[in-house]
């Protein structure tokens, strides 16, 4: 609207008449830089409502919040994403599946829906298909340290204590501090009968994580 | 042997000759697992039947929890008065979906169980002579070709939360049963089985309680009852700390009141015996090896009453099998 009016200004011969216009056009451009702004403040204002509230833990709301950013064309990548996570944070695990699904066809390499996505995939039990969302992260992200724990969460709910033994013993070695890892591990020995590593394992949980209770009860067998 | 049985047994074949690689864990969305049962029943005071022999394979496959399809073949004998043997089929299929609007999984199964064929049975007959003949009674034992059929159509929707902590399930099973040897040629079963389910003690027990509300379309086969109800209640605790090979799970079951023609879901279990089962018990275990394979067995005693003559029985079955996941 602002470049056709500028347009009519050029082509205006009379002087009074373009007197009048400039006056017209100057007041739509300052009306158009007051909607420009509040635009951009209203948008603004819709994420820090969105992380306000997400604080807050309503997080039903904190995703209403954003929703309008859902039906933008092209379709809102961060949106999806975010409102993926705030139904996860809810428990409506459908609904945030749903949200992570479009983020992943918006954008096929995202690491971070393909990770979110697992959130209410877990939530829900879903573990296989959790574990074959979480594998085509690791093919992307070979040692991805979020993949690999949630993998070994979910090896853990299927009780694949072979493969979660395996798995953690392996991982750990480009984790060597890390105590969550040792901790799947130890689990898995003890469930795989091996109480020696176990032992071992859980003393080792305790040097990086000193109280740990699970730690503790298991040595104090 | 029918066309069916033998596309069945082709399909159990084939399906372990799969590749391993096919089903790997976490890494392709089907699941396969195949299982083989036996469930030997013993029947003590009973005018009618001896022994019961039933026999089952079933294969199931899974895609990443959204739908499964099973299929499987049961096959029965019976030590008794007619010596029945029966060969059903079994198709099923569920699936389950995930609404927004509530915090749990909603599934749809639906089970069917198939037998048409003929068989034959052994006919007792016995000829008294004329009045002061003076000869014996002649007894003679003929074979006799009679054509049997059954057909179930059990569907079941449920509900289980997301933390595993309550289940509710609404069943319904129409069954069809039809004989050329008995004098009611035609009858059918319509059965209701509302459940209500719940776990406790940090979800290591798992309480199921079940109502059977039967139907029965003509009471001339079974005198006088046109209505069965029963009760069975379900326990199931999950061993702590368990080993790879060891003890996984012990169940416990009990049921009382009255049960005619009754299909468990849970078991995949047709009670097709035309006597009134009026209470049961059984106890058994699982035992896991590897999360790959599946023993289990269980035991149990069932209480009968034969409706015609009034002859109350007993029948002690064990019941075992084992599972694989491929």
């Amino acid at each position: 609207m602002t470049i056709t009016m500028y347009s009519y200004i050029q082509v205006s011969k009379n002087t009074g008449e373009r007197h009048m216009l400039k006056a017209l056009y100057k007041s739509i451009l300052i009306l158009n830089m007051i909607f420009v702004s509040s635009n951009a403040a209203s948008t603004d204002d819709a994420w820090m409502r969105s992380y306000t509230l997400e604080a807050a833990g309503k997080y039903t709301a904190a995703a209403e919040s954003i929703e309008k950013f859902l039906k933008e064309t092209p379709p809102n990548e961060f949106a999806e994403l975010r409102s993926g996570w705030l139904y996860y944070l809810s428990g409506n695990y459908s609904r945030s599946i749903t949200h992570y699904k479009t983020a992943i066809k918006i954008n096929k390499k995202s690491i971070d829906a393909m990770l979110g996505m697992s959130l209410p995939l877990m939530a829900q039990a879903r573990w296989r298909e959790a574990a074959l969302q979480i594998n085509s992260v690791i093919n992307i992200s070979r040692f991805n340290y979020i993949a690999h724990t949630r993998l070994m969460s979910c090896e853990e709910n299927l009780k694949q204590w072979d493969k979660l033994q395996k798995h953690a013993e392996e991982i750990i070695q480009y984790y060597p501090s890390d105590a969550t890892i040792l901790v799947y591990l130890a689990r898995a020995y003890s469930h795989n009968s091996n109480n020696i590593n176990a032992k071992k394992t859980y003393q080792q949980v305790l040097l990086r994580y000193p109280g740990h209770l699970e730690a503790i009860n298991f040595l104090a067998r | 042997m029918t066309p069916y049985t033998k596309k069945l047994i082709f399909l159990l074949i084939f399906s372990c000759l799969l590749p391993n690689t096919l089903f790997a864990d976490n890494e392709s969305p089907w699941y396969l697992s195949t299982s083989a049962n036996i469930n030997l029943n013993a029947f003590s005071d009973s005018e009618v039947i001896d022994t019961q022999t039933e026999l089952s394979i079933f294969i199931d496959t899974d895609y990443v929890e959204k739908f499964s399809l099973s299929a499987g073949l049961i096959y029965q004998n019976q030590k008794s008065i007619s010596g029945i043997s029966n060969n059903i089929l079994y198709l099923g299929g569920q699936y389950h979906s995930y609404p927004e609007s509530l915090p749990g999984k909603v599934s749809l199964s639906v089970d069917t169980y198939n037998e048409n064929e003929n068989s034959t049975v052994k006919k007792t007959s016995t000829t008294m002579p004329g009045p002061g003949a003076g000869m014996p009674p002649t007894v003679t034992v003929t074979t006799e070709r009679i054509s049997n059929s059954l057909k179930i159509v059990n569907p079941v929707i449920s509900f289980l939360n997301y933390t595993k902590s309550f289940y509710v399930d609404l069943g319904y099973a129409y069954s069809e049963y039809a004989s050329s040897e008995t004098e009611i040629e035609k009858f059918n079963v319509k059965q209701w089985t509302p459940t209500i389910g719940f776990s406790f003690n940090d979800q290591y027990d798992w309480l199921i309680l079940r109502h059977y509300n039967i139907d029965l379309s003509n009471d001339t086969r079974s005198p006088g009852i046109t209505k069965t109800s029963s009760y069975e209640i379900k326990l199931t605790h999950w061993v702590k700390n368990t080993d790879n090979s060891r003890l996984d799970n012990l169940q416990f079951s009990f049921l009382t009141g009255d049960r005619l023609f009754a299909v468990d879901h849970d078991a995949r279990k047709i009670y097709n015996l035309s006597d009134m089962q009026t209470a049961a018990l059984s106890i058994g275990g699982n035992w896991k090896y590897k999360n790959k394979s599946s023993f289990y067995i269980y035991t149990g005693l069932e209480e009968y009453k034969n409706i015609f003559s009034n002859n109350d029985y007993y029948n002690v079955f064990i019941y075992s099998g084992f599972k694989k996941h491929w």
